[in-house]
């Protein structure tokens, strides 16, 4: 494992963690989520990159610009920002893997943000992608109101995204993201999976609609949303699911 | 099937319980029972959301409204689910 910085678009530095294998055949770039979800999802993203190591495949998780141990301060930056962070990623790796098949592997905003940098890619896993950024920052204000009741802290900041402060341009970036509908998306060359995660085995209209728009496979992961949840819990079916869809 | 059933599946499902959905009492407390969290909470509105169809305002959330079946019910009733 070898953690390191590289260049961004901007030549601000992204903070990534390269796990190489000798003669591997693909190459996955984690795109994280934001935030409190980040946090959460942090663990299973390392022991996704572990099951790909051992099946002889490289990764590398790296940190958005205004995230993590990345350059910048988060509320500069925006979507159109980030999906150039992913693909600065992508030529990082082919720098590091040489010739291998490229893939993407996205978690909720991150996979939203993958659709969008998809071009440099063979193959797109998309775990739960936020089809309406609208209905993303709503749902983000009802859990920043429920703790906050909780907690009877009264001081809650008007814009920000679990302490985060939203920009303007990401606020107007996330309005508008919609995936949803007919033409919203285009058609993907590739493989492509997209995975709904939660306690339903049947997956929900909008996801099924969007995977069908894209040309992907869909499939229900029974588990709990990890990405909201304060302590770890092993996500088993989901490492499960991708050995599955390792073909 | 009843609209209190109905809710204590959806509780039942998306909290991930392992337990008998008629096992809870109308009126149990949800955070003292289950140790409901802010997370779980969270995750009860969601589920209210897209089990029930309906669109949860800035103004009807609450923690109270998450206190118990019988709350939930009260809530869903008034937004014309039955």
């Amino acid at each position: 494992m070898d953690a390191f910085f590289f260049p961004s678009s901007s030549g601000a530095r992204l903070f990534g963690v390269w796990r190489g294998v000798s003669g591997a055949r693909r190459t996955w770039i984690f795109c994280p989520p934001f935030a409190e979800e980040e946090k959460s999802a942090r663990r299973v993203f390392t022991e996704i990159a572990q099951r790909f190591s051992a099946r002889g495949e490289n990764s590398l998780i790296f940190s958005y610009r205004g995230t993590g141990d990345s350059e910048g301060d988060f509320a500069d930056f925006g979507l159109a920002d980030w999906r150039a962070d992913i693909l600065s990623a992508i030529a990082e790796a082919q720098n590091r893997a040489g010739a291998t098949e490229i893939a993407l592997l996205g978690l909720r905003l991150g996979a939203s943000l993958a659709v969008g940098a998809r071009d440099g890619a063979a193959r797109l896993v998309l775990l739960e992608p936020i089809l309406s950024g609208r209905s993303f920052l709503s749902q983000q204000n009802a859990r920043k109101k429920l703790r906050a009741q909780l907690s009877g802290d009264q001081n809650l900041p008007a814009h920000d995204l679990d302490g985060w402060q939203l920009g303007e341009k990401l606020r107007d970036e996330l309005e508008t993201l919609d995936l949803r509908g007919f033409g919203a998306v285009s058609r993907f060359a590739g493989t492509s999976h997209v995975l709904q995660i939660g306690p339903k085995s049947e997956v929900a209209p909008p996801l099924a609609a969007f995977g069908e728009a894209i040309g992907a496979h869909t499939h229900s992961v029974v588990m709990p949303a990890f990405w909201n949840l304060l302590d770890y819990q092993k996500p088993t079916p989901l490492l499960e699911k991708l050995e599955e869809l390792d073909d | 099937m009843e609209l209190k059933n109905r809710i204590k599946k959806m509780i039942v499902e998306q909290l991930f319980l392992p337990v008998d959905p008629q096992s809870i009492a109308d009126d149990a407390d949800l955070m003292e029972t289950f140790g409901v969290d802010s997370v779980a909470l969270f995750t009860l509105a969601i589920g209210v959301e897209d089990e029930f169809g309906v669109s949860m305002e800035d103004t009807d959330l609450s923690v109270e409204l998450f206190g118990s079946v019988n709350a939930i019910a009260a809530f869903l009733t008034e937004k014309g689910v039955s």
